[in-house]
């Protein structure tokens, strides 16, 4: 006796349900294992502990030590950041940045270290950090920066923070900016614009 | 100001905007003196390269006199200078190995993801075109920024006119790095698809380098007339085959380069060509790529394959087995124009090379439009044309009209 269509698709989804499941959940645990000497932050499916990481690498024309005292100087920082994220001297060697948000006004407060080589911002309660590491380039061609931010995703549904590096403008797109703004005002003195007017 | 400016496709309007100010310290204001519109300007006309917006300011051709200058310009208020069209920072990696094309920091950083995303690293800003290089305004206007100034402008002594040398802003420079590319050496035989004004100089270019024979690929009589002028053979695809010629006249060798000088807009019947153009027409392509397709199919095994030629996106039916199998070479990039305008000035001023031969249509600022018009409609007589700011014409009474 034959079934009905409606029957066959329902069969049909009951075995393809579990059966994309597995597959997902393989691929995921398969993703996990890392083989390679990528970084991390280039991981296709985020890690299973919430930490979620972005990141971005450029080569400044500049010596290690110039980039790292410009980066010590909040008002240097600031001139690099995005419009929206500003910075507070907080005391004690402690940053706080402002972030202007749909919401409002966001802060979070760090304090900067330094380990062999690599410039950490980590944050007072410890769920977001910035690591900036300063390696020589190759061939006199100057400073490699490579920034790795880690944050919280904060309970999302496992695929989301997969979805939302690759969809949406977030802490890669940031960090992507700034460092992009680094190089060039430390390259070339300015960072480009094609306004053909001066801003108000 | 006055400024062309680009309202959608094929909706050219000469407006009145705000004159530019400095913005950043290596800035220039530039009084323009001449412009020109370029074949690639007819890319944006037709509409098919993406990342403009209505009231973009066009134009990469131009040349002026300085009138205002930052405190990290090195140009003096009263030179007259040519830019060129890529804007270049000169402190980069790419800048610092001569490819100024590829500068790192001319691209405003908002602007750079399109082209990260669409080609793997982003590219650098130029003047008066998409928002993918920048969205810089450009020099078919009354005034314009000159951003890094210090690294592109070539200060020109008096004594040349302007028709002299505007040329060396883009399609001089462009046909000589088209050839360059191309690696052409003594005795060899060029193929040069494409007889507008890159292809032209790409021609003059290839013999200057020693090339004993060029054969020109065009459909345009007049373009065609012009190559032979030069020196090159020609060949009418509407009355030959491309290919059966190419080794008719290379006695079965192949031409040992090929340069494709027409890049997107391709022309010409065959089935390849009108499926990119259903393609592009849907928005689903962007490059219609027939010209480069032949000219690697002709190149000789082992041979080069230059492509000056402007494309943007993705091109279907790509014949790499024929690359791999014959061993070709290929170059191809937008022109690293900074590397090239100084020791091409030098020769125009030696007389070795003139460029005036190519304009066909002088025209106030005012008719840009019609100049669009016309350049977009009549390609085989219309092959340049050069724009004065009306202001300028009135002052010099030169007058104008076409040639």
């Amino acid at each position: 006796m034959s079934r009905r269509p409606s029957e066959f698709l329902k069969v049909s989804a009951a075995a393809l349900v579990p059966a994309a499941a597995v597959t997902l959940a393989w691929w995921r645990h398969d993703s996990q294992k890392r083989r390679d000497d990528a970084p991390l932050r280039s991981l296709r499916a985020p890690p299973l502990n919430g930490r979620q990481t972005a990141g971005y690498s450029v080569t400044i024309h500049q010596d290690a030590d110039s980039i790292r005292r410009f980066l010590r100087d909040p008002a240097q920082l600031a001139g690099v950041l995005a419009p929206e994220i500003s910075l507070r001297d907080a005391g004690d060697g402690r940053l706080t940045w402002i972030c202007q948000t749909r919401e409002g006004e966001a802060g979070l407060t760090t304090y900067t270290e330094e380990e062999a080589g690599t410039m950490i911002w980590r944050s007072d309660t410890g769920t977001a950090e910035v690591q900036l590491r300063l390696r020589c380039a190759p061939a006199d061609r100057g400073t490699e920066v490579h920034a790795a931010v880690t944050w919280q995703s904060g309970g999302l549904p496992a695929l989301m923070p997969h979805l939302l590096k690759t969809t949406l403008p977030g802490p890669a797109e940031t960090c992507r900016k700034t460092l992009r703004r680094l190089k060039m005002l430390l390259e070339t003195g300015e960072i480009a614009t094609s306004s053909r007017r001066r801003a108000g | 100001m006055r400024a062309v400016t680009w309202q959608g496709k094929h909706d050219i309007r000469v407006e009145t905007v705000a004159d530019p100010q400095i913005v950043t310290p290596r800035d220039a204001i530039v009084e323009v003196t001449s412009t020109a519109i370029c074949g690639s300007d007819l890319h944006l006309y037709n509409g098919v390269i993406p990342g403009l917006q209505p009231g973009d300011i066009l134009g990469h051709e131009f040349m002026g006199r300085v009138v205002e200058t930052g405190p990290g310009s090195t140009l003096e208020v009263g030179q007259r200078v040519v830019v060129p069209f890529t804007i270049a920072c000169g402190a980069c990696f790419c800048c610092r190995a001569q490819q100024f094309s590829g500068c790192d920091n001319s691209n405003p950083v908002e602007k750079q993801l399109a082209s990260e995303t669409l080609y793997g690293h982003a590219v650098a800003g130029f003047f008066g075109y998409s928002h993918l290089t920048g969205g810089y305004s450009g020099g078919q206007a009354e005034y314009v920024r000159v951003p890094f100034s210090d690294v592109g402008p070539l200060v020109i002594p008096e004594g040349p006119t302007d028709e002299e040398v505007l040329f060396l802003s883009d399609i001089l420079p462009t046909g000589w790095m088209a050839a360059e590319n191309a690696g052409i050496g003594p005795g060899d035989r060029v193929a040069v698809w494409g007889c507008g004004p890159v292809g032209l100089f790409a021609i003059q270019s290839a013999f200057l380098m020693g090339a004993q024979e060029v054969i020109a690929i065009d459909h345009h009589p007049h373009r065609l007339d012009l190559a032979r002028d030069l020196g090159a053979r020609s060949i009418d695809y509407r009355h030959s085959d491309v290919t059966e010629a190419l080794q008719e006249m290379t006695a079965g060798l192949g031409p040992d380069a090929v340069i494709d000088a027409v890049g997107m807009e391709s022309h010409g019947f065959a089935p390849d060509n009108l499926l990119d153009r259903v393609k592009q027409k849907a928005g689903v392509g962007i490059d219609r790529a027939h010209a480069l397709r032949m000219a690697i199919l002709a190149v000789r095994k082992g041979g080069r394959v230059s492509i000056p030629g402007a494309y943007g996106g993705i091109a279907g039916s790509f014949p790499l087995g024929a690359l791999m199998e014959k061993g070709v070479e290929i170059r191809s990039g937008q022109t690293h124009v900074q590397r090239y305008i100084a020791p091409l000035l030098e020769r125009i001023l030696a007389g070795e090379i003139d460029t005036t031969f190519l304009i066909s249509h002088r025209l106030s600022l005012e008719d840009a439009a019609e100049g669009y018009r016309m350049f977009a409609r009549n390609q085989n007589r219309c092959t340049k044309v050069v724009m004065t700011p009306d202001r300028l014409l009135r002052t010099t009474a030169k007058g104008s009209g076409n040639v």
